[in-house]
């Protein structure tokens, strides 16, 4: 008999009916760990060990709490309000929030993408990202499940939706009170993150045709220059493919690449490559309102994320009719669904609306090429601009009172008056070097007393690096998959591969781009594995060398040593983070199905990773670091990063903060500060260098892996802040753990410092923390120990 | 065509340009260099709450520093610039233990000083922790003096002072810092030179006996 979903009633058998809801295939899920669907508190001791150790510190940016009518509340000092949260519990409950926010964020754009892509392909449609087992590392180590259907994501997002709503609830006033529960709530909204992140990504691979852990991937066309201006051009912004596919579906069959530019800005652009390779990118976030003022654009079209809020303004000033197609952001525009194209497009092109909210897919795929191709050759013949002409331009930085109004207001203090100086006596290049620092936000324009447009008037100058400004990128992936997992994932546990270093997040910055293609090169060259996501892998490649090639042409993007990976978009941080559980997986055999917290013991002590989001700026890559953090993942933000208000720092003079237990005995084992914190931000790219080196030790190194680490260390620290570091010697278990080429060097510096050499042997025979052990396994869970000692 | 933002308003904001400190002439016909002109945030955005730093004199900043027990300079990358390096280096040579944040300690190598490197948000942390023993091991602080450290990233270490220790806080950076106890307000270059010279001058020379704390 077929069962079919629906209901019946049984004959004989009053008032019993029987739901028949999802239908088994007779598949039988075995949970291998004791938290599938972990609810808000069941991985609470899991955080408890992460908290203990990596103590939250807290920077507020505001003293105040203004959270109810109670308030406006002072809590400067860590005094409490009126409903009685001081500061401390206040920064807690932010970071909650903003890690809500974030997860939200990813979760909201998997459930648009789950019921449009099962409205289309149905819920049966197979999930397929490669050659992987493993299809869906997250949502097994999560949920406890195996998903083969996409359909099989439905439970998944109503899970963390849930969850969600029960964490918001949290931080009502009257609820949560304390600090530390608040974080352990973010650190389980981090996780949910990461999950919605997962089923985003994979069912769009799955659906869409985007690579499956392919690592020759083509190369796409980056930069504000890449465009042909003459032809009418589209750009998309945001961060979901589902209605730029649709456009690129119909310019496909109607042939018309070599008629119109498209291109992406923000992650849209990564999956719009991944959808179809004829598509390129503009850039992150930092270009959007640059390259809107340019007037090049002759159509936007919004989705989702990173959107700026002012988008429909600016557009409406240059007569650039902008179509949003996501209910998140309508910005008050008329909805136009149901209505015919040629009548929408006829009010676009006569300027009687600024743009519409166009929910059907079809229409937008079919619309936006043809109002490009009516409203380009209007528009150019007008050469609608918002950047002043020469004229204009000699005016406008002459006006320039040097009051420095707009390098107080300006996120990264820019001197800005100095380049306008610098450009009445006719030298730009000032200019373009801000040109590369600024981050587009205009905060300039407000702030000018005597009214200079000054982001118009930073990117008329910039014209000539402008033009220049053009790049490759390696197309996303997607995941690694388990046969590059199989050949690299012993390197990685044992050290001898110096570490995976992810490239995430956003483009705020501190000193320009060219800090992040600077870092993956000196990095890559040391061989390190560096994967990329989001805006930092477009960044990664808007550099050349001397051979005019960028790094993604350099260097190939399989998993291991040496090479540079890019995932794809925001979303495609799910599978940077979900590697380290392959790796537990497959190289070391650890049960993943409802598992987290055995999962995140390992990767703690085990793989050595590191996230860097150098320009973080959104709640999202806040919620992915946190998400990072409870999964065992140290992350790195630039100094920007200091205002998301909470980081997690070790204090490694603490020596009993660094006890883990054998997992052979469950002995207490002191170990060196490995990782030596979770989520911490430097001033500098040169401070960065050598804190992502020490931040891939980890206790299971053996020692050729120590020592490659240590040589990276070193040598980091001597090229970049010229000293050794202060602690090098803390890593050293023996003499096995020092670079061959400098051990007698090193031995000697470690007999100054009290220790004793044995000097014929060349042995280290008094000194260190704790010898070698090569069967040592360290774990923070004293469950996990064959025998727990007392 | 020249267009300002849409929907931009212009003028409504508009501050004094950042004046120049001036000299105060006293009844004892010293000069005495004025640091608490200009005391607002100097990004126009970062207002912490009721709470915001006394401005400061140079001098009275220097004889704080001066009466410290165990007093700490923190630098950071913006000390590359040869007359602040300068100063810098002649703090160290009054004796006073440096933390180098950022890449700052690449500019004071080899010269002599009781300088260390640190992470300025380790650093932030470690100071509130009443049990932590000082970079050298030796104790803790009862007063942070720091100058040249981006601004936006030394204004949120600090907020974690201000809030979650008890440690004095005084600015000597030539922005207004509002999370320190005390600050110097927003000077032009030549004059946060002077003040520095200032505050110097209230320390007394280094004795090789002498040591703060002792």
């Amino acid at each position: 008999m077929i069962v079919k979903k629906g209901s019946f009633v049984i004959e004989g058998l009053e008032n019993v009916q029987i739901n028949i809801g999802k239908i088994g295939e007779g598949r039988e899920e075995t949970v291998e760990g004791p938290t599938p669907r972990p609810e808000i508190i069941s991985l609470r001791n899991w955080d408890y060990r992460i908290l203990d150790r990596y103590a939250p510190v807290y920077t507020p940016t505001s003293d105040l709490c203004d959270y109810c009518t109670y308030g406006k509340c002072d809590l400067t000092g860590n005094k409490e309000g009126a409903c009685g949260i001081d500061l401390e519990g206040q920064s807690a409950r932010q970071a909650l929030m903003t890690s809500i926010m974030g997860s939200a964020c990813h979760t909201a754009h998997g459930r648009h993408l789950l019921n449009y892509l099962i409205k289309k392909y149905g819920e049966d449609h197979p999930i397929d990202v490669g050659p992987s087992n493993l299809k869906a590392p997250l949502t097994e180590t999560i949920m406890g499940i195996q998903p083969q259907t996409i359909g099989d994501f439905l439970p998944v997002l109503d899970y963390v939706e849930e969850q969600l709503t029960q964490l918001i609830a949290s931080a009502n006033t009257g609820q949560e009170g304390s600090a530390r529960d608040f974080e352990s709530k973010a650190l389980h909204a981090g996780m949910l993150d990461l999950l919605g992140m997962e089923v985003a990504d994979i069912i769009q691979i799955s659906c869409l045709g985007l690579p499956k852990s392919d690592e020759k991937t083509p190369m796409a066309e980056i930069g504000m220059g890449i465009l042909d201006p003459k032809k009418p051009v589209v750009i998309c912004v945001g961060h979901n493919i589902a209605a730029p596919a649709y456009i690129l579906d119909y310019m496909d069959r109607n042939g018309q690449f070599d008629k119109i530019e498209i291109a992406g800005l923000c992650c849209t652009a990564h999956d719009m490559t991944r959808y179809n390779k004829a598509s390129k990118i503009i850039g992150s976030m930092s270009k959007e309102l640059k390259y809107i003022r340019s007037g090049i654009p002759d159509v936007l079209v919004t989705d989702e994320q990173c959107v700026r809020a002012d988008i429909l303004k600016e557009a409406q000033k240059l007569h650039i009719p902008v179509i949003a197609t996501n209910e998140k952001i309508t910005y008050g525009l008329p909805d136009r669904s149901n209505d015919s194209v040629d009548a929408i497009i006829d009010d676009l092109v006569s300027g009687k609306q600024a743009g519409v909210l166009l929910l059907d897919f079809e229409k937008v795929g079919e619309l936006v090429p043809k109002l490009a191709l009516k409203i380009g050759p209007i528009r150019k013949a007008k050469g609608i601009t918002a950047l002043p002409d020469e004229e204009e331009f000699r005016k406008l930085v002459a006006k320039c009172t040097k009051c420095l109004q707009c390098t107080r207001d300006c996120p990264q203090s820019l001197p800005i008056a100095d380049a306008m100086a610098a450009a009445v006596g006719g030298d730009l290049a000032p200019f373009e070097m801000l040109h590369d620092k600024c981050v587009g936000c205009g905060r300039c324009d407000y702030s000018c007393p005597v009214d200079i447009p000054v982001l118009n008037v930073i990117e008329k100058a910039s014209q000539r690096v402008i033009r220049e400004e053009k790049g490759k990128v390696r197309i996303g992936r997607g995941q690694i998959g388990d046969p590059e997992i199989r050949e690299e994932g012993r390197n990685l546990v044992l050290g001898t591969t110096p570490g995976v270093l992810a490239f995430v997040g956003c483009g705020n910055y501190p000193d320009g781009t060219k800090d992040v293609y600077n870092v993956v090169e000196e990095m890559i060259q040391r061989s390190y594995i560096i994967i990329s996501s989001g805006c930092a892998a477009m960044d990664i490649g808007m550099y050349k060398d001397k051979e005019g090639k960028t790094l993604y042409e350099r260097y190939p993007g399989r998993f291991i040593k040496g090479n540079l990976l890019n995932t794809g978009s925001c979303v495609s941080n799910a599978h940077i983070a979900a590697t380290t559980i392959k790796v537990a997986s497959i190289f070391a055999g650890r049960k993943t199905k409802g598992n987290w917290e055995e999962i995140a013991d390992y990767v703690l002590n085990r793989v050595g990773a590191v996230g860097i989001a150098w320009g973080a700026y959104s709640q999202k890559a806040f919620a992915i670091g946190t998400g990072c953090n409870r999964l065992g993942i140290p992350v790195v933000v630039g100094p920007h990063g200091t205002k998301y208000r909470r980081a997690f720092i070790g204090k490694p003079y603490r020596k009993g903060d660094w006890n883990v237990l054998d997992g052979r005995d469950g002995s207490v084992v002191n170990v060196e500060p490995a990782p030596e914190h979770l989520m911490i931000t430097a001033e500098t790219k040169d401070e960065l260098m050598p804190l992502l080196a020490k931040l891939c030790f980890r206790p299971s190194d053996n020692s050729l892996g120590r020592a490659i680490k240590l040589t990276h260390y070193i040598e980091l620290s001597e090229k970049y802040l010229k000293k050794m570091p202060d602690d090098w010697h803390v890593y050293v278990r023996s003499e096995a753990d020092l670079p061959v080429a400098k051990r007698e060097q090193l031995l000697k510096l470690l007999e100054e410092k009290g220790w004793k050499i044995d000097w014929e042997k060349k042995k280290i025979t008094e000194g260190p923390l704790r010898k070698v052990d090569v069967s040592f396994q360290p774990t923070n869970v004293p469950r996990l120990c064959k025998e727990v000692k007392k | 065509m020249n267009t300002k933002p849409a929907g931009k308003t212009t003028g409504k904001h508009v501050e004094k340009p950042v004046e120049r400190p001036v000299e105060k002439k006293v009844e004892s016909a010293e000069k005495i260099l004025d640091t608490t002109r200009q005391a607002v945030p100097f990004n126009t955005g970062n207002i912490p709450g009721p709470k915001m730093a006394r401005p400061v004199m140079a001098n009275v900043s220097g004889k704080m520093l001066a009466k410290a027990k165990r007093p700490l300079l923190i630098v950071g990358s913006e000390i590359k610039d040869e007359k602040v390096l300068a100063k810098v280096i002649a703090f160290g040579q009054k004796g006073i233990q440096i933390a180098a944040v950022g890449n700052a300690i690449a500019f004071l190598g080899n010269k002599g000083l009781d300088a260390h490197y640190a992470n300025m948000h380790a650093l932030a942390s470690y100071l509130c922790d009443p049990e932590w023993k000082g970079l050298d091991g030796k104790g803790g602080y009862d007063l942070v003096v720091f100058f040249g450290i981006t601004y936006y990233y030394a204004s949120q270490a600090i907020s974690a002072l201000k809030n979650f220790s008890k440690i004095k806080v005084v600015s000597i950076d030539k922005y207004y810092h509002p999370n320190a106890d005390m600050s110097f307000g927003n000077l032009k270059n030549n004059v946060f030179i002077e003040a520095l010279d200032e505050v110097l001058a209230q320390l007394p020379k280094k004795d090789p006996l002498f040591k703060y704390g002792d």
